[in-house]
Parts: structure tokens; C-alpha cells; sequence
């Protein structure tokens, strides 16, 4: 709309100009004024031109003569220059009227010359319009490019806008995407330790059910607590907490197994967290522990003078240090990658640890393998 | 929060019904140049109308010997000369008109073009009028087949003279069409012969 208007801005005056006849003129009754006079000279030289056509050749020279009007821009083309209409007319007269011959000549001479001078003066003319119409082009062009530019520019910035909004869409949708795999990947264990249990609670004795139970409990809890895809953004996202004290050893102990040895001190340590992420922290951290080695894992507990230590050690290949960063982001996986995994638990346990403000870090352990440490203000 | 809050507007909503003004802007303009084109090619072919006529053929008297020829049409079955009085016989038009060059009005008399080119067999063809004093100019069809444009051989009553560009002179009907009043260098003035256009 913006370019349709500027362009009939930049069109309408040059259109006026050159479609305006008393502009836009060619000096054609100049030119022809001057056809008149010659065409009644040569009859005058020839001796056989009839008395009447004469007369109508001198006629038809004064009809224009003597009507100013028929002349355009008579004004400005006399400006231009000495010869004038009436002097023309002034000569022709006397020509008409010469007594002889030899006289009427000198006159009709006279007058050719002076009209000749006032035909050089409307082409002065002429040319004074032409550069008005050239510059009115120069405009004319100047509004085209802007027009054109506007226009480029304009869509420019649709494309760029419309390319900025796609981009914001596809990483919200990303990062949807992102915290539903974190999500997935965090509710599939606790599921699994239900359906094992589940398994095992037929044929187990009463003591074990006693205990199968409180692990369904535990779990289903987890799983409630995961469950929630509300609440996704709360979760792993800008993580919220339910802060309580949190005794680090009867949580380590939980974990204890087969492949697992837990070692604690004697004494209670106890620290500020949200017990169920910190859990998830540490389940994260001991499955890797499990997957990527074949030999026995140890959780151990460190306290510190104003900090607690979670150690988690294995006796597998170990990391690179170099790629310890890179392990932490998502989808991202170290040397193993043959063994199944998703390559999401280092991200969970990161953030879940960052909103604790407690350090995780990928060490390599003393003898081989690696060292997960999540150290915890007290 | 929802899968389908904001981040993800539903494709299927009412949002893309808004931006349905564009594809309707659009059929506009294709409709209204549709027309106008049709309009245009309308006015590219000459209708034509009747026109009132001040009298019919009138009885001319034959030419007298050594009359002189007034106006000549050159067409395909030869040239036809006619004296003024065989100009004044034929059905004749009058009206109102201002001479461009003169800028005063008159009422004029005189045979339309049309019948004419008519009778040399020139009709619907553009047409080349030459002056007495050597200038020529082209009356397309469209300026005289709807028009009762006239070679005209009387002004206010009485006959044109040469000062006022006669005794035959082309006169266009712009007092009663605002249309042909820029149009001038087809007022052929002092014309005296008739052809087909180059």
C-alpha cells in the first residue's frame, strides 16, 4: 500500500506534465509560420501564380499573424530572445503594402529572417520545458529506488520476523520436549522397582513383604511425586524444593546391594535439602555408577566443616576429563555408549544439585574409574 | 504449564481466520481490473450513433464551368472532387464548438466526416487530412465515427473566412463533448483533401 502510494506520488506530476498539451508542445505554429511566409514568397517570385492565390497564400500567413493565441507560450518565447510576433506582422505589412517589387522583397526578406529568430527562440523554449521534464524523470527515478528499497526493506523484515517467531516456537517446543525426556527418564525407575517388587511379593515371606511394602510405598511416593506433568518447568526447569533436614547415611543405605557398599560415619549427618530431588540426585548418579562399570560400587558419605561430601565411585573405564562438561548436557554420552540409556541422568542430577546450590563434579578415581562428588552445604 | 498454552497456539483456531483479508484484497483488485479492461476495450470500439442532421441531401447545382474544387477524397474506386455547393447539398450538422487555436466559440456547419468517408469508402478507417498550406494531420476512427466531427464550411451563419482558418475547416463537437476539448492539432484548418491514413 505504502509503494502503490509513493509510486502515484512520483507518477502524478511527470504524468501531468506530459500529458498537458499546452505544456508539453512542439513549436509547431512557429515552424509552420514560417511555411506561410515562404510559401507566399516563392508564389510572389513566380510570375504565373494567379493574383487570387496569392492573395489567399498572404491571407492564410495573416490569419496566423494576426492571432496571438494560436502561438503557445508566446510569452516566454519572446523572452528568450529580440524577435517578437508583431515585428513579424509589422514586416509582413509593409510587404504587403510595398509600392515595389525590389521594396516588397527587401520586406518579405525582413520578415522571414525575424520569423526565423522567433522559431530559434521557441526552440530556446523547448529546451527549457525538456529540462523540466528531465528533472521531473530524476525524480521521478529517485521516488523508484525508494520505492523499491522501502519495499525490499519491508519484506526484509517480514521474512525476519516471521523467522524470529519460528525459532521462538521451535525452542519452547524444544525445551518442551527436553523436560518431558527428563521426566520419562526420571519416572522409569521407580516404576521398575515397583513392577520388581509387585513380582516379588507373591512368593516372598512375611518379613520380606514387610519390606517389599515399604519399598512399593517409597516408590509409589517417587512416582506421585515425578508424575505431575503440570508442574514439568517446577521440576527440572526452574526447580522448586521442599526443604528439610535430611539425615545424608539413611539415605545412602538405601541403596545398598549387591554391587553396592555403602560407607557412613558413625554419627548422624544431617543436611538442609529437598529429600525426594536430593534422592534422585544420588539414584541418578549410582545407576550410572552401575551401567558404565562390572565391578562394585561405593557410596560414601563425607562431612566436612560446613559441608557434606556424597561420593559415588566405580572401578569402570573412568572419564576423560576433557569431555567431563560436555557428559552434563543433554543427550550428550560418554565411551559406552553401546549400553542402553538416554543420556539424561548427569542433566538431572546437575540441575537438581545447582538448585540445592551444592557442586557435582566427574572425577577420576584413585586406582581407576570414576568419582561422582556432590558436595552439600551443611 | 499446558501443552497447548500459548507455546503451541492450536493451528486450527480462529487466528488464521483473521489473515483471510489479503487473499480478498487481492480478488478485489483482479475483479476490478477485470472490468476496468472490459470497459476500456468498450471504449476502444467506436459505436455509432445517429447523429441530427440540420437537413437531408439537398438538390446541388451542377458545377459551373471553371467552379473550383473545394475538397478532394482520395479512396479505392478513385479521387472525388467536390465544389462547395456540392459540399453545402450534402445532409449537413450543426453546433456549438470552440476553436482552439482562435479560443473563441462559434456555431458551425458543415458534413460530417463520417459521411464523407462514407462515400469514398473509407469509413471506419482512419483518415489523413492535408491543408491548403501543406500541413497534414491524422483523425482516427474514434474521433470521428462516434462523433459528428465535421469539415465545416459556415461559422454563425455566414462562411469562414480566412483569418478565421477557412473557408474549410475540421471542427471537432467540444462543447458537447468535454472529452475532445485537449485534442487540437486534428482542427485541420484551410483543409483541402481527404485520404486514407498512412
Amino acid at each position: 500500500m505504502l509503494t502503490v502510494l509513493l509510486l502515484m506520488s512520483g507518477f502524478t506530476p511527470i504524468l501531468r506534465v506530459l500529458t498537458d498539451p499546452n505544456v508539453s508542445w512542439t513549436g509547431f505554429s512557429y515552424q509552420g509560420l514560417i511555411n506561410k511566409i515562404v510559401a507566399y514568397t516563392l508564389a510572389d517570385l513566380d510570375s504565373a501564380t494567379p493574383p487570387a492565390k496569392l492573395q489567399r497564400l498572404g491571407d492564410q500567413a495573416l490569419s496566423s499573424l494576426e492571432n496571438a493565441a494560436e502561438f503557445p507560450d508566446l510569452r516566454e518565447v519572446e523572452a528568450e530572445g529580440d524577435a517578437r510576433l508583431a515585428t513579424v506582422l509589422r514586416l509582413f505589412r509593409q510587404a504587403l503594402n510595398a509600392a515595389d517589387a525590389s521594396r516588397r522583397h527587401q520586406f518579405l526578406r525582413a520578415t522571414l529572417n525575424e520569423a526565423a529568430y522567433l522559431n530559434t527562440q521557441s526552440h530556446d523554449w523547448i529546451h527549457v520545458i525538456q529540462a523540466a521534464h528531465a528533472a521531473q524523470l530524476v525524480r521521478l527515478r529517485a521516488v523508484l529506488l525508494f520505492a523499491a528499497l522501502l519495499s525490499g526493506v519491508l519484506s526484509a523484515v517480514l521474512i525476519l520476523r516471521a523467522l524470529r517467531l519460528w525459532r521462538q516456537q521451535k525452542s519452547a517446543f524444544d525445551g518442551q520436549q527436553e523436560l518431558l525426556s527428563l521426566a520419562s527418564h526420571e519416572l522409569r525407575r521407580p516404576l521398575q522397582a515397583l513392577l520388581i517388587a509387585a513380582d516379588l511379593l507373591p512368593e516372598a515371606s512375611a518379613e520380606e513383604r514387610l519390606r517389599l511394602l515399604r519399598v512399593v510405598e517409597e516408590n509409589a511416593l517417587q512416582v506421585a511425586s515425578r508424575a505431575d506433568l503440570q508442574r514439568l518447568d517446577a521440576m527440572y526447569s526452574k526447580v522448586e524444593l521442599e526443604w528439610e533436614a535430611v539425615c545424608v547415611g539413611a539415605l545412602l543405605l538405601s541403596f545398598a546391594g549387591p554391587r553396592t557398599h555403602v560407607e557412613v560415619p558413625a554419627e548422624e549427618v544431617q543436611v538442609s535439602a529437598d529429600p525426594r530431588r536430593l534422592r534422585q540426585v544420588i539414584e541418578n548418579l549410582h545407576e550410572n555408577a552401575l551401567r558404565y562399570s562390572s565391578g562394585p560400587v561405593t557410596l560414601r558419605c563425607v562431612p566436612g566443616d560446613g559441608w557434606v561430601e556424597v561420593q559415588v565411585q566405580d572401578e569402570g573405564e573412568g572419564i576423560d576429563p576433557g569431555e567431563v562438561e560436555r557428559l552434563f548436557r543433554p543427550r550428550e554420552r560418554g565411551r559406552g555408549q553401546g549400553r542402553p540409556g538416554e543420556g539424561l541422568g548427569l542433566t538431572v542430577a546437575r540441575r537438581l544439585a545447582d538448585a540445592h546450590g551444592a557442586q557435582l563434579e566427574l572425577l577420576g578415581a584413585p586406582g581407576g574409574g570414576t568419582l561422582a562428588v556432590l558436595r552439600l552445604q551443611r | 504449564m499446558t501443552l497447548n498454552s500459548g507455546v503451541f497456539p492450536d493451528n486450527h483456531g480462529p487466528t488464521t481466520r483473521r489473515s483471510r483479508p489479503l487473499p480478498l484484497l487481492i480478488a478485489a483488485a483482479v475483479a476490478a481490473s477485470a472490468i476496468g479492461g472490459a470497459l476500456w476495450w468498450k471504449g476502444q470500439t467506436p459505436a455509432t450513433p445517429e447523429f441530427q442532421y440540420l437537413h437531408g441531401q439537398l438538390t446541388a447545382p451542377p458545377p459551373a464551368t471553371g467552379e473550383e474544387t473545394a475538397f478532394e477524397i482520395t479512396g479505392p474506386s478513385g479521387t472525388q472532387r467536390f465544389t462547395m455547393a456540392q459540399l453545402r447539398a450534402m445532409p449537413a450538422v450543426r453546433y456549438t464548438a470552440t476553436q482552439p487555436q482562435l479560443k473563441r466559440t462559434f456555431e458551425y456547419t458543415g458534413v460530417p466526416l463520417r459521411d464523407l468517408a462514407d462515400r469514398a469508402g473509407l469509413n471506419g478507417q482512419d483518415l489523413r487530412i492535408i491543408a491548403d498550406d501543406d500541413f497534414a494531420s491524422t483523425v482516427p476512427k474514434g474521433m470521428y465515427m462516434p462523433y459528428p466531427t465535421m469539415l465545416a464550411y459556415e461559422e454563425d451563419g455566414h462562411e469562414i473566412s480566412t483569418a478565421h482558418k477557412g473557408p474549410l475547416m475540421v471542427v471537432l463537437p467540444n462543447g458537447d463533448h468535454p472529452e475532445l476539448k485537449q485534442i487540437y492539432a486534428q482542427w485541420v484548418w484551410f483543409s483541402r483533401s481527404m485520404k486514407t491514413a498512412p
